[in-house]
C-alpha cells in the first residue's frame, strides 16, 4: 500500500486521508490519522452510519480506534461499541446488557488462539478425545451465535484461529494428533463449515497474521503489558480488512479492473518495439507479467471485469491479445476495450457508462504515475492501484487494496462476465472532456533542449531507432550521420528531455530540420509516446519557429510520410496550425507561415541547464 | 540527566501533543503523569507504543513501569540510543 506518489489533497479532508493513510503503518500513526479525521474542520461528504460491536478478551480500546479510523475511510459514520474487559461471553447471554441496548448492526466476535481452550485435551490424548474437544470448541462458539440471534438482527463476523506460535514437536507437530497446531488448524476447519451452516461470515485472522508475518504478529510483550489482543502494529492491516469486507457487504465491492497496457500487461511499448521486442513470456520480466496477467485471470474467472484503457492505436493495442503466444488474456477476457489518444478520464467515464456500473465499482491499474495521479485528482471515485516500479510486486499490490472482498460466489456471478461482455460497446466514442488544463499546469513540466554532444548523441540515436509512433518520417540516422549533420551549418539538430513533477522522462524527443535561405524543413522528428498531448510538441515547435525566424526564414515546412505505425501523427501539422501543401516524392508538405505564427505553451518551463552544458561541449 | 537534549524534548513534546490529543500542551524535563490530565493508564500504553516507534527502541514491561515523568522517559531512550549505538560498533 506505499503511495509512490502523494497526491495534493490536503489531509484535512477524506480523501486527502485516504491518500495518506496506510494499512501497514504502525499503530501510533493509525492514531495520529483518527486525531485528524476527528478535527476535520471542512465539510465531509455524507456517510453512512453503522454501528459495530466488538467483542473479546484484552484490551480492545485502540483496536476499536483503529477500526474506526478505516471504517470512516471506507464511507461508513462508524460508531464502535466494545464489551467490557474480559466479559463478552456474559454480555452475550444478558438479554439485558449494554451490548444488546447498542443495537449493533454487526457483531464481530473477536477472537484469537489465546482464547482457544483446549486444556480437555491432555499430552497423549487418543484421537477420540481431539475430536471430541475439536467439535466441542466450535460448538461453544455457534452457540454465541444462536444466543446473539435470538435476540439481535446484526450480522455475525467470527475470526478463525491464527497459528500457535510455538512447536512443541517442531516439524513432527503434524503428525501429533493432540499438538496444538494440529488442533487449531481443525478447530478452523469445523468453524468454517458451521459458519456456512449459520451464515455466519468468517473473519480469516489466520491468512492476515501470516501475511503480516506470524512471529511479528505474536508480540507477546503488548500482551503481558497491557492485555493487546496481538501486536498492535497489525491493528491498521486488520482494520483495513475488516472495513472492506464490511464495506463489500453493503454494497462497496469494486466490479471491475481497468488495465493499461504497456509496463502493465507486458514490459516495453508494442506501438514501438512491436510483437517480438515486447517482455512477456521468458526473461525475468516477462514473467512476472505472466504472473500478474494470471492473476488478472482468475479474477475475471470469479466474476471480477477486466477492461483495457491505453493509449494507442486500437489495431496495435489488440494484437498482442491475438497473436502473442504468451498472453494469458485475450480479447474475450476483455469485457471493454479503450484504445486511443484521449485523455484516461474521460476513457474510464466511457467504460463505466459502457459497462452500466458506477465509475465507484472500477479500480485503475496503470504503471504511469502521470496517469495515476490525473485519475485520482479527476475521478475520486475510482480506486487507484499504486503499482511499484518492478513487475514482480504487481499482484501484491493489487491484492492488498482487497477491491473483491465478497460474502457469496454463485452461478450468477460466472454468467455476469459473459453478459457485460456482450453489452459493452467495444468502440464506444471516446471524447468526454476533462479538465486536462489543471492537470497539465499540476505536472510542473520543465523541458531543456540543446545540441548534439558526445554524451547525448548515441540517446540520439537511440531514440530515432526505438521510436515508431510519434516519427513523421521514420528516418533512422545513426551516430555518425548524426554527428556529420551537428557539424554542418545547413542543418539544425537538437534534442529535447522533459521532467514532471513525478521524475526525468530524460531525452524524449529529437529534430533534425535542413536550412535553406526562405524555409526550414523538418525533415526528422521524433518523439517518445510516454510525453504525448502534454504541450512538448507545441514546445518543441516553438524552438524551431524562434531558431529559423531569427535566421531570417519565412516558412517552416513540416514531412509527413505515412508508416503502417505512425498514423496517431498523420495530422500532427495540421493540429499545429500546418496549411497542407500537397503530397510530394519525400511525403507530405505542411506549411506553417513564420509571419502569422502564433504558438503558447503554457505548462512547461524552459531551462537553459542543458544548453549551458551543450555549449561547451559541442564543437 | 542534567541537561536535556532540546531536540529530544521537542521530539517528545511532539508526540505528547498527538498521542494526548492536545496542541497546547507543554512538556518540560519535569513533568509527571500526576500533572497532566489526559496522561491515564490508557494514554500510558499509546505514548510508550509511539515513543518506540519514534526512537526505533524497544521497552521491556520492566522499563514501561517506570516511564512516568518526562525525565525519565528522556533517560531511558538516551541510555537505549547509546546502548544501540554501541552494539553496531561492536558488529
Amino acid at each position: 500500500m506505499q503511495a509512490t506518489t502523494q497526491p495534493a489533497q490536503s489531509q484535512d479532508s477524506i480523501q486527502g486521508l485516504r491518500a495518506v493513510a496506510d494499512p501497514m503503518a504502525p499503530f501510533p500513526e493509525q492514531l495520529i490519522w483518527l486525531r485528524r479525521l476527528k478535527r476535520m474542520t471542512t465539510k465531509q461528504p455524507p456517510a453512512r452510519p453503522l454501528r459495530v460491536a466488538l467483542m473479546g478478551d484484552g484490551t480492545l480500546h485502540f483496536l476499536a480506534d483503529t477500526l474506526r479510523l478505516w471504517l470512516a475511510l471506507e464511507g461508513f459514520q462508524p460508531d464502535v461499541y466494545t464489551c467490557a474487559y474480559g466479559s463478552f461471553r456474559q454480555e452475550i447471554l444478558d438479554p439485558e446488557s449494554a451490548f444488546y441496548a447498542f443495537h449493533p448492526d454487526i457483531v464481530w466476535l473477536f477472537a484469537t488462539e489465546r482464547d482457544l481452550d483446549l486444556q480437555q485435551v491432555s499430552p497423549g490424548a487418543s484421537s477420540d478425545r481431539c475430536e471430541a474437544a475439536i467439535v466441542g470448541a466450535a460448538d461453544e462458539w455457534r452457540n454465541c451465535w444462536q444466543q446473539i440471534r435470538r435476540r439481535s438482527a446484526a450480522i455475525i463476523l467470527q475470526n478463525n484461529f491464527e497459528s500457535s506460535a510455538v512447536r512443541t514437536f517442531g516439524h513432527y507437530e503434524a503428525a501429533v494428533p493432540w499438538s496444538r497446531s494440529n488442533l487449531v488448524q481443525r478447530v478452523n476447519s469445523e468453524l468454517s463449515n458451521r459458519a456456512a451452516e449459520e451464515g455466519v461470515t468468517l473473519f480469516d485472522l489466520n491468512h492476515i497474521a501470516n501475511t503480516f508475518g506470524l512471529s511479528g504478529w505474536r508480540e507477546d510483550r503488548h500482551w503481558y503489558q497491557s492485555k493487546q489482543p496481538f501486536a498492535p502494529n497489525a491493528f491498521g492491516l486488520v482494520a483495513f480488512n475488516f472495513a472492506r469486507l464490511v464495506g463489500s457487504m453493503k454494497g462497496t465491492m469494486r466490479k471491475c479492473i481497468v488495465l493499461d497496457l504497456d509496463n502493465t500487461l507486458w514490459g516495453g511499448v508494442i506501438g514501438d518495439d512491436g510483437i517480438d521486442g515486447i517482455q512477456l513470456g521468458d526473461g525475468p520480466e516477462g514473467e512476472a507479467f505472466i504472473a500478474f496477467q494470471d492473476y488478472l485471470k482468475s479474477l475475471a474467472q470469479r466474476g471480477i471485469l477486466l477492461a483495457v484503457c491505453s493509449k494507442n492505436d486500437a489495431a496495435t493495442a489488440k494484437e498482442p491479445f491475438i497473436k502473442h503466444p504468451a498472453m494469458r488474456l485475450r480479447l474475450e477476457d476483455i469485457s471493454c476495450f479503450s484504445a486511443n489518444w484521449e485523455n484516461k478520464a474521460g476513457n474510464l467515464r466511457d467504460i463505466a457508462r459502457s459497462l452500466n456500473i458506477g465509475l465507484d465499482s472500477l479500480v485503475f491499474v496503470d504503471d504511469n504515475p502521470a496517469e495515476r495521479e490525473l485519475v485520482r485528482s479527476e475521478l475520486p471515485e475510482v480506486a487507484v492501484v499504486s503499482l511499484p516500479e518492478d513487475p514482480s510486486g504487481y499482484v501484491a499490490a493489487l491484492a492488498a487494496g482487497c477491491y473483491f472482498e465478497t460474502t457469496s460466489f454463485t452461478s450468477e456471478d460466472e454468467a455476469r462476465v459473459r453478459l457485460y461482455n456482450e453489452n459493452s460497446l467495444r468502440e464506444s466514442a471516446m471524447n468526454t472532456a476533462s479538465d486536462l488544463n489543471s492537470f497539465l499546469s499540476g505536472l510542473d513540466m520543465e523541458a531543456t533542449t540543446g545540441l548534439a554532444d558526445s554524451y547525448h548523441l548515441p540517446r540520439m540515436a537511440q531514440l530515432l531507432a526505438k521510436t515508431n509512433q510519434f516519427h513523421l518520417t521514420t528516418t533512422r540516422q545513426t551516430e555518425p550521420e548524426l554527428l556529420a549533420l551537428s557539424n554542418d551549418p545547413k542543418s539544425w539538430l537538437r534534442w529535447f528531455s522533459l521532467r514532471d513533477r513525478f521524475g526525468d522522462h530524460g531525452l524524449i524527443s529529437v529534430a533534425i530540420l535542413r536550412v535553406e535561405s526562405d524555409a526550414w524543413i523538418i525533415d526528422t522528428w521524433a518523439m517518445s509516446c510516454r510525453v504525448f498531448s502534454r504541450g512538448m510538441e507545441e514546445f518543441i515547435l516553438i524552438e524551431m519557429v524562434a531558431a529559423a525566424r531569427e535566421a531570417g526564414a519565412e516558412r517552416l515546412i513540416g514531412l509527413y510520410k505515412q508508416t503502417a505505425k505512425n498514423a496517431v501523427v498523420a495530422d500532427l501539422y495540421g493540429r499545429l496550425g500546418f496549411a497542407f501543401d500537397g503530397e510530394h516524392e519525400e511525403g507530405a508538405h505542411w506549411v506553417l507561415d513564420l509571419s502569422s505564427a502564433k504558438l503558447r505553451t503554457p505548462f512547461i518551463r524552459r531551462t537553459k541547464k542543458g544548453e549551458v552544458m551543450d555549449l561547451a561541449v559541442a564543437r | 540527566m542534567m541537561d536535556m537534549n532540546s531536540d529530544l524534548l521537542e521530539r517528545l513534546q511532539t508526540i505528547f501533543r498527538e498521542i494526548l490529543d492536545n496542541d497546547r500542551l507543554r512538556i518540560t524535563p519535569a513533568t509527571t503523569q500526576a500533572q497532566i490530565l489526559e496522561w491515564d493508564s490508557l494514554a500510558q500504553v499509546a505514548l510508550v507504543m509511539a515513543i518506540e516507534n519514534e526512537f526505533q527502541v524497544s521497552f521491556t514491561a520492566r522499563e514501561a513501569s517506570t516511564l512516568f515523568s518526562v525525565r525519565a522517559i528522556a533517560d531511558l531512550i538516551e541510555a537505549k540510543t547509546i546502548q544501540a549505538q554501541e552494539t553496531a560498533n561492536r558488529g
